[in-house]
């Protein structure tokens, strides 16, 4: 499937797209790009695009198809379409393209006014279905991708993306595509042969999965993997709150048309080397006991054999344990249906838990559909492992310990942020709440803007409390609910801290202040008025510093207050008070420097203490 | 004081908004919605799903109009139209069929169920 957070969805993390995609409340919108032959953007597509459905088939010759309503004409066979979904829950909007196809068969109906057609058109695999109607030969030695890449060239298709060294394997013989096949080879008397046939036979002969497009139009070649050892690209759990799996889940179960011994032929092998026997050129495999079809089971020998063109005998191991894999997953297969899925891609391997369907297994798609306007996606599944395979949560355990988050005040201009700190057996995963916003996946921390803009967590909103549920496998724990405040200037990061000089030893202070986005900072102090009474100091940098005398100190004699005035350019915020206490221990350099008090009388006639300098010196 | 009562609906033709009816005001029914539906997944979950946009279908009725102008307005169903109003709405929109009944005075009172569509004057 497509990567949960790739290009265009590159801003969010997976678990937003996860969010998103699982929302309780999602908007569903649409619109198609017109793509040249070389996937260049011609025009927009949207206004003329009524509806419509993507789908997939994986096991077809060519697998994505597409229906599309258009009120427009194109150059039906020729233009390339890329449709896309846009998802939106509020909180998240994000784009999916759906793949480039190209349209086949306009229909439309006689009078209709304005002319609206029913398109069909199928990914660019079509382009590379077309007959060779020629011999092609590829020469022994020759690597695979160079033979993958002339062939490419020789259809003229360009935008083929090769993954794998495998590719760089050689043609252990010359390998021929005749016009007019040896009516002695049943392989080469055939249907006309194609390019795209050409193609994945040289893919298939390093086990490379057959060539598929992805969402963009890419051709994609790259090596065939035992979806039972793939990741999982997504978790379906039909007992999730938040699941998006349907009501209706059907297994069908197939316990007749497996063979529990498989031998298979290597058919390409150089016109000098000895006849095939087992271990080279003969690879046989036998399921005796395992599972119902098995020997055991059936109570029969039910054998397939198998021809393979392989570039060597290990290749022909390779082939044949996928094809071994292949028959025995069929067992079992799924009809489900889910939400908007929009990043549904070719062979997608998926965890599927549901206790009613007998537990949690793996499964590996085969086919979807998926209308453009929201409606549900019709999903082909067959059953990777048995239910049992995947291991059940653990038994309860230690729960994680959540700290926080704790109230914050948030600036105006610079947002804010909360975090929890969380101890226990991890990994953690956490969703964070609000009552107005709802659920939102998020990491250990969430940041929160200002002004509140889709795709933000902002607080202007009337519930501001945030709280987080935090999960681990052995369950979820809900943290106490923060209340973000905004106040309309910066948030002080750092204030400045009390300190205490001796003058007898000629020291000096600092006192900083940090506040991220700040604009202007003006130092102010106490003076005449004592405690509580400030005065800009004329020192407008984050750090009020002095390395050495002299000093001139407030009302108390040897205490004196400093605080800082910080502005963003929309708001202030003082810093918290620091006080700066002054001892002279009497002895040392301080006494050389020149010491002055104001020395206050109270009760003046006009209410206003008396004050004047008395120098020490 | 001086009174201005605007009591003309006004319809034009979008594809050659020179071509308007003039009519006596029209009532109007005005409906909005959201496409969308409540679905119920696995386990009972329900859940949102809506598609972008919202649909607005009204119902309007001019009465007291002419014969002429009758045929004007059944020429121009299902052809998108500008509806103005005499509190200065603007719809574009559509509609497919139109009612029409007699009056005593000679004239019809007609109604209309339109659709709108998104439309612009932009030049």
């Amino acid at each position: 499937m497509q990567v949960l957070n790739a290009a265009p969805r590159d801003a969010y993390t997976t678990a937003q797209i996860t969010a998103l995609l699982e929302a309780g409340n999602l908007t569903v919108d649409f619109g198609a790009d017109l793509l040249n032959l070389n996937l260049g953007f011609v025009d927009d597509l949207s206004p003329d695009l009524v509806g419509g459905s993507v789908g997939r088939d994986c096991y077809g010759t060519v697998h994505g198809f597409c229906t599309l309503q258009l009120s427009r004409v194109l150059r039906w066979g020729v233009d390339l379409v890329r449709p896309y979904m846009v998802l939106s829950s509020g909180l998240t909007v994000a784009r999916w393209n759906l793949g480039v196809y190209v349209l086949t068969t306009p229909q439309r109906t006689v009078g209709e006014t304005p002319e609206t057609y029913d398109v069909q058109g199928y990914d660019r695999l079509m382009l590379l279905n077309r007959q060779v109607g020629a011999d092609y030969r590829v020469a022994a030695g020759v690597t695979y991708r160079a033979a993958i890449v002339a062939a490419f060239a020789a259809a003229g298709l360009s935008g083929v993306l090769i993954d794998g060294s495998a590719a760089d394997s050689t043609l252990p013989a010359a390998r021929s595509w005749l016009l007019v096949g040896d009516s002695t080879n049943p392989d080469q008397t055939a249907t006309p042969v194609t390019w795209l046939r050409v193609v994945n036979d040289l893919l298939n002969a390093i086990n490379f999965r057959a060539v598929w497009c992805d969402q963009d139009g890419q051709f994609r070649c790259s090596g065939y993997q035992d979806p039972k050892v793939r990741a999982p690209e997504y978790v379906f759990d039909a007992d999730s709150q938040l699941t998006i799996l349907g009501e209706d889940r059907t297994l069908t179960e197939d316990v007749w048309s497996t063979p529990n011994r498989w031998v298979f032929r290597q058919t390409n092998r150089s016109s000098d080397a000895p006849t095939p026997t087992e271990g080279d050129g003969i690879y046989t495999r036998v399921n005796d006991t395992d599972g119902p079809t098995s020997i055991t089971g059936r109570g029969l020998t039910w054998t397939a054999v198998v021809d393979y063109e392989a570039a060597s005998h290990a290749k022909l191991v390779s082939l044949g344990d996928r094809r071994v894999a292949s028959d025995r997953r069929v067992t079992t297969a799924l009809k489900v249906w889910t939400g908007p899925f929009p990043g549904a891609g070719h062979f997608d391997v998926f965890t599927y838990s549901d206790a009613a369907a007998g537990g949690t297994r793996k499964v590996q798609a085969t086919g979807w559909r998926m209308p453009f306007d929201g409606g549900n996606v019709e999903w082909d599944w067959e059953a990777v492992t048995s239910a049992s395979a995947v291991a059940a949560p653990p038994a309860p355990g230690v729960l994680p310990t959540v700290t926080g988050p704790v109230n914050t005040s948030l600036s105006v201009i610079r947002g804010g942020q909360l975090s929890v700190s969380v101890m226990g057996p991890g990994p953690f995963t956490y969703r964070w709440f609000n009552n107005a916003l709802g659920a939102f996946f998020f990491d250990g921390t969430i940041t929160i803007a200002h002004p509140f803009t889709a795709g933000t967590f902002g607080p202007e909103i009337a519930d501001r409390g945030y709280r987080v549920e935090v999960t681990n496998v052995f369950g979820t724990v809900t943290s106490a609910t923060a209340v973000v405040s905004i106040i309309p200037g910066p948030i002080i990061t750092l204030h400045p801290t009390s300190q205490t000089v001796d003058v007898a030893q000629g020291q000096g202070f600092t006192f900083t202040t940090t506040a991220p986005g700040a604009t202007g900072y003006t130092w102010e102090e106490t003076g005449y008025f004592g405690p509580g009474v400030f005065y800009a100091s004329g020192v407008n940098t984050p750090t009020y510093a002095l390395t050495s005398g002299p000093y001139t100190y407030g009302v108390e004699a040897n205490r004196k207050q400093f605080r800082c005035r910080v502005d963003d350019g929309v708001g202030v915020t003082y810093s918290n008070v620091a006080t700066l206490t002054v001892i002279n221990s009497g002895s040392g350099p301080s006494n050389t420097f020149p010491f002055t008090f104001p020395i206050t009388f109270g009760g003046a006639a006009n209410g206003f203490p008396l004050t004047f300098p008395v120098t020490f010196p | 004081m001086a009174v201005l009562n605007l009591e003309t609906a006004w319809v034009n033709l979008a594809s050659d908004l020179s071509q308007s009816l003039a009519l006596w005001s029209a009532d109007w029914s005005d409906g909005r919605s959201v496409p969308g539906d409540v679905r119920t997944y696995a386990g009972g979950r329900r859940r949102v799903v809506s598609r972008a946009g919202k649909l607005r279908n009204l119902s309007v009725t001019f009465p007291t109009v002419t014969g002429a102008q009758v045929e004007t307005l059944v020429g121009w169903a299902g052809q998108t139209i500008l509806l103005r109003d005499k509190r200065g709405r603007i719809v574009w929109c559509v509609y497919f069929s139109v009612s029409v009944s007699d009056r005593r005075d000679g004239t019809y009172d007609v109604t209309v169920q339109v659709a709108e569509v998104s439309g612009s004057a932009a030049v």
